[in-house]
């Protein structure tokens, strides 16, 4: 009965159920996108197409959670976009099988080096994935020699980014896959647990027995294999591969994740949201094209949208744990 | 005698309606070393906090040096001539030891640049005075525990301070470094600066000490003369016991003399452990046993229990449990082998703060909380109920964050992990700091009835000395990283006073 009682107080007390501030945001941004294009904005091919282009950072955001919530940071995401389509593109010369497996390798094999030297070296993320960046970024251009990259499997195009079943695209469908699968992950497993624990506070977390370097090795792992998976869908989406690729994405990404309300210091973690934060980038991005502002206004007037609302998003956060 | 440096006449304070001290009375002389004694929460912090200025007392009157001073305390307040060493040091690590020793206020030349050679000459002369011959040119964060005691002191001294109050200065010290601060000390005294010397370590306190005033419950007990006075009639002065052959409380559970003496049985078998602050330490664990371990912090006491836990490795020696040999313990392992710490802070070692109490239990049994692969919220929420009823965790739902709750429920809470792993053998640490009286008595309970069921046992570390001798069958005291001594309740009684006389 009391345990009833102050349940409703505490609803009361919180003007918000937690976790609804990015709907809000996204719908205020989709009101007024709407009110000043219209239909241009409004239309289901240009849903669609947001839809499209947000696959990717939405793709990474998944992972990039798992990150967060151990308390750490991945930065070398937008390099291992590049790299993995890339070395995917040249796998598929061979045959689709060694493309796709390729491409996953360079995840793997990204997320096993990143999360080896945090947890055996026990530098903290942060340089250890700014340098990474740095060596996928060299590779990237050197393995290609600045060139692109041409894909001609037409299932590897169809199924990695340019397909559609029905009205729904295929990147649509990746979209939603990885959230659930990454919900469930997070939610609902061991692992999961083990995650929000290792950065809510790592050393209680050691104390009652979880090995938390080995979580944070595979919470990287997760991430550069998430990446490394948005790199083919954009590969396939663009019918090739380009070391320019993925550039910028680091910071899309991680706002999108804070912005859905995973703690950039750990222990919370909100894979919807993340997505849903990563659909907010998409239409600030989108709604920006349409209303035909240059690609510096663009650039000047996204990062100013990201600020305002991440600090809403923050600040009221802190005002209902408070 | 000489002049009296500091007066403080009827010193009374409140916080919350809850009174700490009643009309207390303090006063030192010039070049003397008062020894001021008492148990956690007798006031020691709290007078001193008043005479240094930080904290305002209710009524009472304090002189300072013949001149009469104000007893509401703030910022402004702080005395010159007063200067406080806490435990954790108040200098900045990445500074030398002559920055350090004039941060704030740095000599400076005409051009506004600061005056490097004078900081460090003055800095070094004073260094020397005191018998050291430390590189005052070093970060301070490469300092040892007892230089940078010294730093603080040449820190104090430089601001011509003459009365200088130490909290628990040895806590942390080699024997050697001791010596070294007792030969700093003297050294002081003959200067005709005055210190003020809190410790629990009670030889000490008699070794360095002209005379010790005693604090219990916020009143003055006694000021004796540290030559006329004996280490039990100091401790019985702190607790408050007869000093003669007190009788042991009768809470006891039932115990066979037997069951206990025999080592083939035990279940934990600790031998010549040699680590960080544990210098060769042997001991065994039986079944339905309560082992206490007394010993002042820094005595090396939370170490020892980290290594059993796994979380450092011992140099030398072996840990076998129920007769087995186990090499590079980890807490996972730990566990697994039936034995949980309930570590000493709850709060950074303990608890996930900001989440909830359900999900601070589960943690270290997540596979019990399954329908085959996934997690089972119901399981989870049954299984918190569960132990909140059992250990009577107060908090308004099991949902609730484990951050807003009290320090006794947290401490219950840290707990029900050990009791949800089913744990054969308990380690506390220190268990009962920062908890209200309700749950300090049902902690102990626990404990109890954990220890009576199956053949499971407890180790209990505290610096709550009255808690050791209620609750434990055998108590093993611990100084300087090493057993002393051995007590069997069976044998004899084990009272708060012996004990605070021995560690």
């Amino acid at each position: 009965m009391s345990e009833l009682a102050s349940a409703v107080s505490e609803k009361k007390r919180k003007a918000l159920p937690e976790g609804s501030i990015i709907y809000i945001i996204l719908a205020i941004l989709t009101v007024f996108f709407g009110a000043v294009m219209g239909t241009r904005f409004l239309s289901m091919l240009n849903i669609m197409n947001i839809l499209r282009q947000t696959a990717m950072i939405s793709v990474m955001s998944v992972g990039m959670t798992f990150v967060l919530s151990t308390g750490e940071i991945d930065l070398s995401v937008g390099s291992t976009i590049a790299l993995a389509a890339l070395v995917s593109a040249l796998g598929l010369n061979v045959n689709t099988a060694v493309g796709v497996a390729a491409g996953i390798t360079v995840g793997l094999v990204v997320g096993l080096f990143n999360g080896a030297i945090v947890a055996w070296v026990g530098i903290p993320s942060f340089l250890v994935t700014l340098g990474s960046a740095s060596i996928l970024a060299g590779l990237a251009r050197w393995v290609t020699d600045l060139k692109s990259v041409a894909i001609v499997d037409d299932w590897f195009i169809f199924v990695f980014g340019s397909g559609d079943v029905g009205p729904v695209p295929v990147l649509f469908l990746w979209t939603l896959a990885v959230m659930a699968a990454g919900y469930v992950l997070l939610n609902k497993t061991t692992f999961g647990k083990q995650v929000l624990a290792t950065g809510g506070n790592a050393k209680a977390a050691y104390y009652t027995g979880i090995n938390t370097r080995t979580i944070k090795l595979r919470a990287l792992l997760l991430s550069s294999t998430t990446a490394a998976l948005a790199g083919m869908l954009y590969a396939g989406r663009l019918h090739g591969a380009r070391y320019t690729m993925g550039e910028g994405y680091d910071l899309s990404v991680i706002a999108a994740t804070v912005l859905g309300g995973t703690s950039l210091f750990g222990g919370k973690g909100a894979i919807i949201g993340s997505v849903v934060g990563s659909i907010v980038i998409g239409v600030i991005n989108n709604g920006l094209i349409l209303m035909g502002l240059s690609v510096a206004q663009q650039m000047f007037f996204k990062g100013v949208l990201l600020l305002v609302a991440i600090s809403i998003n923050v600040k009221l956060q802190s005002r209902q744990e408070g | 005698m000489g002049t009296r440096v500091v007066n403080m006449v009827g010193i009374s304070k409140q916080f919350g309606g809850v009174g700490v001290l009643h009309s207390v009375n303090l006063c030192l002389e010039a070049g003397e070393v008062l020894g001021l004694v008492g148990k956690n929460g007798a006031g020691k912090s709290t007078l001193m906090k008043i005479l240094y200025g930080v904290e305002s007392a209710d009524s009472g009157t304090i002189e300072i040096n013949g001149r009469q001073v104000g007893v509401a305390g703030s910022a402004k307040a702080m005395r010159s001539d007063v200067a406080m060493i806490f435990q954790e040091f108040s200098l900045a690590p990445t500074l030398t030891v002559a920055e350090n020793v004039f941060l704030r206020r740095l000599p400076t030349r005409r051009t506004g640049l600061v005056d490097v050679r004078q900081c460090q000459e003055r800095t070094s002369e004073i260094v020397r005075s005191l018998g050291s011959d430390i590189d005052v040119n070093v970060p301070v964060a490469t300092l040892s525990v007892a230089e940078k005691q010294l730093a603080e002191i040449a820190k104090a001294l430089s601001q011509k301070a003459s009365i200088i109050i130490m909290d628990e200065p040895t806590a942390a010290l080699t024997s050697d470094q001791v010596e070294f601060l007792f030969s700093v000390i003297r050294t002081l005294k003959s200067r005709g600066v005055s210190v003020i010397y809190i410790s629990h370590d009670l030889k000490r306190v008699l070794e360095i000490c002209d005379r010790v005033s005693v604090l219990r419950n916020g009143r003055n007990v006694s000021v004796v003369d540290a030559r006329a006075v004996s280490v039990d009639d100091l401790a019985c002065d702190i607790t408050g016991e007869e000093p003669i052959r007190a009788t042991r409380r009768e809470i006891g559970h039932p115990t066979s003399a037997a069951q206990v003496s025999r080592a083939s049985d035990s279940i934990l078998e600790v031998d010549g452990i040699i680590a960080p602050r544990v210098h060769g330490v042997s001991f065994a664990l039986h079944p339905n046993e309560i082992l206490g371990i007394a010993g002042l912090s820094g005595s090396g006491r939370t170490e020892l229990l980290e290594v059993v836990f796994g979380v450092s490795q011992p140099r030398e020696g072996r840990i076998l449990v129920n007769g087995i040999p186990f090499r590079g313990l980890t807490p996972a392992k730990a566990i697994e082998l039936g034995l949980y710490l309930i570590p000493d802070e709850r709060q950074t070692k303990g608890l996930v703060l900001s989440h909830s109490v359900q999900d601070n239990m589960i943690l270290p049994v997540l596979q019990k909380v399954m329908t085959r692969f996934l997690i089972d919220r119901r399981k989870c929420t049954e299984l918190a109920r569960r132990l909140s009823q059992q250990l009577n965790v107060v908090a308004a739902s099991v949902r609730h964050r484990v951050a807003n709750l009290s320090g006794g429920n947290q401490q219950k809470v840290v707990l029900s992990k050990a009791f949800a792993t089913g744990s054969q053998i308990m380690l506390l640490d220190d268990p009962t700091v920062g908890v209200d009286v309700e749950s300090k008595r049902e902690i102990a309970q626990l404990v109890r009835q954990h220890v009576s069921s199956g053949k499971n046992a407890a180790i209990v570390v505290s610096s709550e000395l009255e808690l050791i001798a209620e609750l434990c069958d055998r108590v093993l005291v611990m100084r300087e990283g090493a057993i002393v001594d051995e007590m069997r309740a069976v044998d004899e009684p084990v009272t708060e006073a012996r004990l605070l006389a021995l560690v």
